[in-house]
């Protein structure tokens, strides 16, 4: 099955079933799409009271200041990108925070800009999915080192990435892995390509991303 | 291949940064006032010192920030990172 | 010219079973003075003292090598020769050096091994394509032999080459030379230290200059591991290290010293026909005469005297050779090493007097000095004769960081810095 008709999901024109078949539905690999409704980018100064409480008005999250951490709250994530500068994101339609952010910093030295649209996200789970990861990433992604609540940007298969690592309850990861738009086409069949020998399935089921 | 440590960031693979040879160059504050020969000294004339060295780099896959280390230019050890504004341990300021 | 290598020399020894060759070049004592002394033993150094000696007659000529002759970039680099750059300057200079180069085995009556089999440069993009036009047209009007290439062409003359246009990069065509080629670079060294030993040159090895003394602003001599040594003219030619011996006199360099690295397989039969240069996806392979394919990366980044450098530059280098030949994805590395090149701002080498009387600095031939080793020789040697640059240096002196009067060659330097 190929995805056709969808304006929105990176799946596109990717061949689904071209999931390795080993024993039936024994995968090592899942991917899923994300859907974020909305990316903002934030830059400010974090020793300057107001720009932390004014986000944390809108946000209801406090800015995390420790290097490579990521705060969450209901659907919304912020991470740290560097000193001065978050990512956040939205998963909910029904909320927008550009604006507000906006209106809660206005006076102050910030920038906000809009990424939505410039970016996609991927789930990648399963129980060989930081083997498969790691084998075109230089970061240490063992549970250890790349604890929950941690986020870090680095290189993934010669592309720039941003990934999260969320703990679920039975104690499994998965790897949330944020890439600018047009790099997202090659990283799927990259990590297709590397998953091959695990197996692996795409999930459409839940929270695609398709329309 | 560097394992170089980002002051914000820890050690990460060298592959995540750019180059940006040497620091504390300072830029001339009356560049018009500067001879031909001045001029030129601070445009191309570097270093390049085997040994002890304080250089830029920027965690260009990470963190997007530029910082300095002290790094050896022949064994590649890096012995110190430091921040942009910060003195360096060899007592350049700046 | 005693000792003449022939056939008859080559019948005379096989009748002593190969004993009684003579050494090839001394290993003379350093004596106390000399009218000129040649820093550094690679192949620029002793070509050097060989036409000082052979054009100048100035034969009281020592060249001191920290280590041994041939043993720095001349030992390292991937040997093509080619001279198509695209300014008049550096096209005359390199097509001078391309002329000796094709009768250096005769006039040093050894083999270097030169071999006019072509090289190839590949454009991958329509700017690469219009690019690779226009310095070949200026090559052209330079009397320099140059072509651009339809892919057609270029599999005609490389049949393994993958030209299809599913390529990540694919080919669009390339400029050729057909009398560039590759060199036995060890042999290029050798060639020298023995032509310029016939003239009475003492080649000194094993002898590290520590220092240059002055006095009244001229140069007085050198201070080195084997003591003192007096001349009144001081030839450096030091590639990666110029710096340093620039520091020693007191002089700025716009250079900076990268690792650069290069690689050779397991010995194949021959599959390669000429030489391949791809400046977009960064590599260049040939095929020595032992069947090794000879590979060569770009610079790593960083200065580093270390003679090595960074693994993820030889994977990229590796990806880039496996597009072009698909091919030889399996064929196995037997060796990686690297050199220490000094890259000068323009890509082009300073080959100039200094604001020191009697010091002269041929460096910052950055990552492509080996084509020009005959030539670079011949216009150092004319220029520490003489005291003033040939016609063919002129343009490349020390002042044009100061005058702006810069050779930007990064396009035809072939290597990405």
């Amino acid at each position: 099955m190929t995805i056709s008709g969808s304006k929105h999901s990176q799946f596109v024109g990717i061949d689904l079933d071209a999931s390795f078949k080993g024993i039936a539905g024994d995968y090592g690999v899942w991917f899923n799409e994300i859907s974020v409704t909305e990316f903002v980018n934030l830059r400010g100064d974090s020793t300057h009271s107001g720009f932390l409480t004014g986000v944390q008005r809108v946000t209801g999250v406090e800015l995390p200041v420790i290097p490579n951490t990521v705060v969450r709250s209901g659907g919304l994530s912020c991470h740290w990108l560097g000193p001065d500068e978050w990512l956040m994101t939205v998963k909910k339609p029904e909320v927008s925070i550009m604006q507000d952010l906006e209106d809660s910093l206005s006076g102050l030295h910030i920038a906000v800009t809009d990424l939505t649209g410039g970016q996609s996200l991927f789930g990648v789970g399963g129980r060989q999915s930081r083997d498969v990861l790691s084998a075109a990433c230089t970061l240490d992604l063992h549970a250890d080192a790349f604890a929950q609540g941690s986020c870090a940007q680095t290189i993934l298969a010669h592309s720039n990435v941003l990934i999260t690592p969320a703990f679920q309850s039975s104690g499994d990861c998965v790897f949330e892995v944020l890439v600018r738009r047009s790099y997202a086409d090659h990283l799927i069949r990259w990590l297709m390509d590397a998953a091959h020998e695990d197996g692996f399935e795409f999930r459409l089921d839940d929270n695609s991303g398709l329309d | 291949m560097l394992s170089i440590d980002c002051p914000w960031c820890g050690s990460r693979d060298q592959s995540e940064f750019s180059y940006g040879g040497e620091a504390h160059i300072v830029r001339p504050k009356e560049p018009e006032k500067l001879s031909d020969e001045d001029w030129g000294d601070y445009l191309f004339n570097r270093k390049n010192t085997k040994g002890r060295f304080e250089e830029q780099w920027c965690h260009t896959a990470g963190c997007r920030r530029w910082f300095n280390a002290v790094r050896d230019s022949q064994s590649y050890k890096i012995e110190a990172v430091y921040k942009i504004g910060e003195q360096s341990p060899d007592g350049i300021p700046e | 010219m005693k000792n003449k290598y022939s056939i008859f020399s080559l019948v005379r020894n096989a009748v002593s079973y190969h004993q009684n060759w003579s050494q090839a070049w001394r290993s003379p004592d350093p004596k106390p003075a000399y009218d000129a002394i040649i820093v550094g033993g690679g192949g620029h150094g002793l070509a050097t003292a060989y036409y000082l000696a052979k054009e100048h007659s100035i034969t009281r000529v020592a060249v001191l090598e920290k280590g041994w002759i041939g043993g720095g970039n001349t030992g390292r680099n991937t040997t093509i020769v080619r001279s198509n750059y695209l300014w008049d300057e550096a096209a005359h200079l390199y097509e001078k050096s391309l002329k000796l180069w094709e009768g250096l085995s005769q006039e040093l009556n050894y083999n270097v091994m030169f071999s006019q089999r072509g090289v190839m440069n590949l454009g991958h993009t329509l700017q690469d394509m219009r690019d690779i036009v226009r310095r070949s047209s200026a090559n052209q009007l330079n009397g320099i032999d140059s072509e651009v290439l339809t892919p057609a062409q270029i599999k005609n003359i490389e049949p393994t080459i993958n030209i299809s246009q599913q390529a990540r990069y694919p080919i669009l065509g390339a400029s050729f030379q057909p009398r560039g080629g590759v060199a036995r670079h060890d042999a290029v060294a050798w060639g020298f230290a023995r032509g310029a030993d016939r003239y009475g040159v003492d080649v000194i090895q094993n002898c590290e200059v520590t220092g240059i003394r002055q006095q009244n602003g001229s140069v007085t001599g050198v201070d080195t591991t084997r003591g003192f040594i007096a001349a009144p003219k001081v030839g450096v030619v030091a590639a990666g290290h110029s710096s340093l011996l620039a520091d020693y006199a007191g002089l700025r360099m716009p250079i900076e010293s990268h690792p650069l690295q290069a690689l050779v397989s397991e010995p194949l039969k021959p599959v390669l026909n000429t030489v391949i240069m791809s400046n977009a996806v960064h590599g260049y392979i040939s095929q020595s005469d032992k069947g090794e394919l000879v590979v060569g990366a770009g610079i790593d980044s960083y200065i580093g005297y270390g003679q090595r450098g960074s693994y993820s530059v030889i994977e990229g280098n590796i990806a880039a050779i496996v597009e072009l030949f698909p091919n030889f994805s399996r064929v196995k590395m037997l060796r990686q090493w690297g050199g220490i090149v000094d890259v000068c701002p323009d890509a082009c080498p300073i080959i100039s007097l200094t604001p020191v009387k009697g010091l002269y600095f041929n460096c910052g031939w950055g990552t492509g000095g080996f084509k020009a080793t005959p030539g670079s020789g011949w216009v150092f040697a004319y220029t520490i004769a003489r005291n003033t640059p040939h016609g063919l240096n002129a343009a490349f002196d020390l002042n044009r960081f100061y005058t702006g009067a810069l050779i930007d060659e990064h396009g035809a330097a072939g290597v990405a810095h």
